[in-house]
């Protein structure tokens, strides 16, 4: 195709830093014929006259006696012409180049037609005079011929004989040089321009060309730069945003905030695979796109592929099939960043445009010889299938078929022609099939290399069909803490030090940041860290040009120091590159923190490390009877449970305090009843104004509103509607208490049927009054831990009935850590024990 | 912690399991033991720290006691007794008092108890008190959902009127009051001003806990002298940061 052949022109041209090898590639003309560009060219039509110019010259000189003076005449004197006219066309190029290039670029080119005609006339007539006319025409019919085929061949067809007989012609019809070059110039001038459109055409085209492809060339290292500078520049705030957002969601329990940061979460993940297609895309499209193939264990790829998509499947309520051969080899070599991408977009695709249904994976394998496998991947899935006139645009870049009624459908469109790029690189391609209206096959096949022919079969367990989606880590736990280790962060983004650091607060390791290589290079010389991070683009000094001076400083003693490259260019392969350069490793943006936490663990001299408990999970905590009571509530739905649970900080205290409100509602419900009919506004306003704080600590939030508005009411003296309201307000108050009674209740059988509790051990006599006295010595200094944990000593036994009430108004005392009731009432039960003891 | 507590006492006893449950807390391990002579005898060649619970029985038991005294102070263990001051004061006869580590006379704080123990075990990372914070609130549910809010960082005591308060302040002194505005009986910014006029305990810092969001009363709460706010409908971790910024401001 054209455009290859001028990019090698343009190549050679542009690329000359030998000028042999470029004088000899436009001096020889064989050469010359394939590139057009030669005789247009100024610089080479002087190179290939000037030599002619001399060589003639020289032997005009000094070739007098290799041959008799009138040959020399003839045969040096049309060397001599020729090359004149040669150097009259070569400097008419470069001194009037204003010149309309047709006139210009024609001279050489007719007068050689001219000349060979005459020559071959020449050959055969001695008459030149009578058929002037007929040659003439002659030479514009081939002229015209030499300007549409090629003009630089017939320079050297022409040059010989032309040369030779030319001047013969001039000598024997006496006819001089002048008045001939005049009628070659006119009758040449006429042709031209009778020629021009398709001349200039030619000429135009070639120009462009070479313009073209020369701006090809700088477009495309424009492009390199553009897309790393980009993929930082992109990258770089994403990460800040995302950080941040991390950093909310650590740090805040309030609700709406948290929903807020959650969506935001979600939206700037989702912002992320955008760019990450486009980026891909950009790349692929400037054939920048390469395999970094390795080696991979085929179970946990396939997995993990599907065991992703499964949930987004579920949700839409498809049901999501996987099928793997279980005797595919376990280990394969082969790109498995991309291998992930291709499938994951499959998958993505099929479950997008699928809305009842199945999508089903299969994965097959044919040996292909020894070492060699075929792997096939196919997805089918039960979607709107894809029409025949449709197929071809699939596979095109920005465009999403059945634009009306997919308007619903998230997505950039490329994630398909990705696939195909992808695959194609990989010598494969995409086979699709579809039914409009039933479904369709998406499928492809890559040859693969086999590293361990083990099936993955003898690894049972790994591929189920069930979901294996990790669990989801809704609370941040820090994996280690290393108080001792000292670590700089350099980054020339301000917000970037301070999301890093944030993220990194939890460990407690020592971290200085440093704006730029200069500043991170001072710091470094003062203290010694233990690690180092930096930024791999920064203006001035770059990470790497750092991170030299750090490891050849005589100063400072980096040379082993562990120091880890951040950057927004995260392709595979690139960690080799950069541990080539003297990194230890890298990290890409956006930082996740668990794969940071993961790399500091790895290089962090492991005696500074402690390493953390791994967070309990629900399986391995203790289940108590508060957890019941959360699930019950969940399940009732009427309380705001989400909202009480982040005021309080967590599902553990809800459960007490859910008992603790409920113990104290009898007490008070008559309380505020008795404040009514005392008229008793002022406390019972203050009663009311108790009540909405400590619904809303429950998730009673309407219980809250009503007792809002009635404090409001009892604030502005309004008291009529105060007595239309509070019976109400009373009764909603009881009601509440009933169903919390209830989920109590439930609560606690079937935490004790779960436990297997059944039966209370029985309590002595005596014990009670121990455990009273030692109650009331703790309140007596208001230690109510210890009395609460007699309180649920006597829980855990089987209460005789003369302490069961007395129990009960213990326990709704201490919920109100009446501290003076509760010494009383323990107080008269023992008098009454010893009175009775002593009848 | 190589040190293991064993606890001996006569028959379970509540205040017993309550200082184990606060050892818990702490990660040391407590074995109870039964005041009795084989029980008594397999303590020997072990390495633990002895808490003798005493009570009429235990006191009276002179031979049990001169083991458990040869015992500690051959083999090196220390020895922590608890009970009555009567009890304290007979068992002194039986055990040597310079090999007595530590003696609480009842009633006793059991946190007072649990501190001094972890003290005694010498534990490897210097613990700094915990603060301690005096919640004041009319409810019982405020009380204590903020105690269990504050517990792990500070040492909370509640109190649920403005008269206990006064009360508590004769017997010990807190580094924080957390007070209630509005409270039935003596309100929020009346016990402030009784506090206030007490000199012993009017450095004290006190801070509002109201749930009265809006500006005007906020003005108002710290218009009457106290040394800051909160809000009930703060986040726990918004309390938190508030306390740890007081805390962090004035030492």
């Amino acid at each position: 195709m054209k455009p290859k052949k001028y990019k090698k022109a343009i190549q050679s041209d542009i690329g000359k830093s030998n000028f042999f090898e470029w004088y000899k590639k436009n001096f020889f003309i064989p050469l010359a014929f394939k590139k057009r560009v030669a005789i247009s060219n100024a610089k080479a039509a002087i190179c290939v006259y000037l030599p002619l110019n001399i060589f003639t010259i020289a032997m005009m000189i000094f070739g007098s006696n290799v041959i008799g003076v009138v040959e020399r005449e003839i045969y040096f004197g049309g060397l001599a012409f020729l090359s004149l006219l040669g150097l009259v066309h070569a400097l008419m190029i470069l001194t009037l180049n204003k010149m309309p290039a047709f006139i210009r670029d024609s001279i050489g080119v007719y007068g050689m037609a001219f000349a060979l005609v005459f020559s071959i006339y020449d050959m055969y007539t001695s008459s030149m005079y009578v058929n002037g006319l007929l040659v003439l025409i002659i030479t514009c019919l081939l002229t015209i011929i030499i300007i549409r085929v090629e003009p630089t061949i017939f320079t050297v067809m022409l040059l010989v004989p032309a040369a030779i007989m030319l001047p013969k012609y001039m000598h024997e019809y006496g006819r001089d040089l002048f008045t001939n070059s005049t009628i070659i110039f006119t009758v040449f001038i006429l042709l031209a321009y009778l020629e021009r459109k398709r001349f200039v055409k030619n000429m135009r085209q070639e120009r462009r060309l070479i313009d073209a492809t020369r701006k090809a060339r700088e477009a495309d290292r424009a492009k390199s730069s553009f897309l790393a500078r980009m993929s930082h520049e992109i990258r770089s705030p994403i990460n800040a945003v995302l950080g941040l957002d991390e950093m909310i969601l650590r740090e805040s329990s309030e609700e709406p905030i948290r929903q807020y940061a959650e969506e935001i979460r979600s939206s700037g993940r989702t912002l992320l695979s955008v760019i990450n297609d486009v980026l891909d895309f950009s790349r692929i499209e400037s054939g920048r796109m390469e395999l970094y193939p390795v080696e991979f264990d085929t179970a946990t790829v396939l997995n993990d592929v599907h065991s992703m998509i499964v949930p987004r499947g579920r949700d839409k309520g498809l049901e999501m099939i996987l099928n793997v051969n279980p005797d595919i080899p376990h280990i394969l070599y082969g790109d498995e960043v991309r291998i992930r991408q291709i499938a994951t977009n499959i998958l993505t695709n099929a479950v997008k445009y699928t809305d009842k249904g199945s999508v089903t994976t299969n994965v097959d394998f044919v040996k292909i010889n020894e070492n060699h496998i075929d792997i096939k991947i196919s997805v089918t899935d039960t979607g709107r299938g894809i029409r025949e006139e449709d197929m071809d645009a699939l596979v095109k870049p920005y465009a999403r078929l059945d634009e009306q009624s997919i308007n619903h459908i998230e997505g950039t469109g490329l994630g398909i022609s990705i696939c195909v790029q992808l695959l194609k690189l990989m010598d494969s391609e995409l086979k699709v099939e579809s039914v409009y209206g039933m479904g369709s096959t998406f499928s492809f096949e890559i040859p693969l290399e086999v590293r361990d022919w083990t099936p993955i079969s003898e690894f049972s367990g790994k591929i189920q069909n069930e979901n294996l989606a990790k669990k989801k880590h809704d609370a941040y736990r820090v994996s280690f803490t290393a108080p001792e280790a000292k670590l700089l962060a350099v980054d020339d983004i301000p917000i970037n030090l301070t999301v890093f650091t944030n993220l990194l607060k939890e460990t407690k390791m020592q971290i200085d940041t440093a704006l730029s290589g200069n500043e991170c290079l001072a710091k470094a010389a003062q203290t010694d860290y233990d690690i180092i991070l930096l930024d791999h683009m920064m203006p001035d000094m770059d990470g790497v040009e750092t991170m030299y001076r750090l490891r050849t400083s005589e100063d400072m003693n980096y040379k082993s120091t562990p120091i880890i490259v951040v950057t927004a260019n995260a392709i595979t392969g690139m960690r080799e590159n950069y541990l080539r350069e003297g990194f230890t490793d890298y990290i890409s943006k956006p930082i996740d923190t668990e794969n940071l936490e993961k790399i500091l663990i790895q290089y962090l001299p492991p005696q500074k490390v402690t390493l953390c408990e791994e967070a309990a999970t629900t399986q391995e905590k203790e289940i108590t009877e508060d957890d019941y009571i959360c699930s019950l509530v969940e399940e009732d739905g009427s309380f705001a449970l989400e909202e009480a649970v982040s005021m309080l900080g967590g599902r553990e205290l809800y459960g007490k305090v859910f008992k603790e409100f409920r113990d104290t509602i009898d007490y008070r419900a008559e309380k505020i009843e008795k404040l009514l009919t005392d008229g008793d506004i002022k406390n019972f306003t203050i009663e009311v104004h108790a009540l909405k704080s400590s619904a809303r600590m429950i998730g009673a939030n309407d219980l809250s509103e009503h007792a809002k508005i009635l404090e409001e009411c009892g604030k502005n003296g309004e008291i009529e509607i105060i007595f239309g309201g509070a019976g109400e307000l009373i009764e909603e108050y009881r009601g509440l208490g009933n169903k919390m009674s209830q989920i109590i209740e439930k609560a606690e059988t079937e935490f004790r049927e779960a436990r297997g509790i059944f039966n209370l051990p029985e309590i002595t006599e005596n014990e009670i009054e121990e455990g009273l006295q030692v109650m009331k010595e703790a309140i007596e200094v208001f230690d109510f831990d210890v009395a609460m944990a007699v309180m649920e000593s006597f829980a855990a036994h089987k209460l005789p009935t003369g302490f069961k009430s007395v129990y009960e108004k213990l326990k709704v005392l201490m919920a109100e850590v009446a501290r003076e009731d509760i010494t009383k009432v323990i107080n008269d039960y023992l008098l009454l024990k010893s009175e009775r003891e002593s009848e | 912690m190589s040190y293991k507590i064993a606890f001996i006492s006569n028959g379970k006893s509540f205040i017993v399991e309550a200082i184990a449950k606060g050892l818990a807390a702490e990660r040391v391990e407590s074995i109870f033991y039964n005041f009795n002579a084989s029980e008594v005898e397999s303590l020997s060649g072990q390495k633990m720290i002895v808490f003798l619970s005493l009570d009429d029985m235990v006191s009276k038991n002179k031979m049990l006691l001169s083991r458990i005294n040869e015992m500690c102070s051959t083999e090196k263990m220390p020895l922590y007794i608890m009970g009555y001051a009567e009890d304290v004061a007979s068992v002194k006869e039986s055990i040597n008092p310079k090999i007595i580590s530590g003696e609480y006379k009842r009633p006793i704080n059991t946190r007072n108890v649990v501190e001094g123990l972890m003290e005694g075990l010498g534990s490897v990372e210097k613990r700094t008190k915990k603060k301690i914070i005096l919640l004041v609130d009319d409810s019982g549910t405020v009380l204590h959902a903020f105690k269990e809010i504050l517990e792990p960082t500070y040492t909370v005591y509640m109190c649920n009127s403005g008269r206990e308060v006064l009360t508590f302040l004769r017997g010990r002194r807190p580094d924080l009051i957390l007070l209630d505005h509005e409270m039935p009986g003596m309100s929020g910014p009346e016990t402030l001003a009784k506090i206030h006029e007490n000199e012993r305990v009017a450095d004290i810092p006190v801070m509002f806990l109201t749930g009265k969001s809006d500006s005007d009363s906020v003005m108002q709460a710290i218009g009457e002298g106290p040394q800051g706010y909160l809000l009930k409908s703060m986040s726990s971790d918004q309390i938190m940061k508030r306390l740890e910024e007081f805390f962090e401001s004035r030492y």
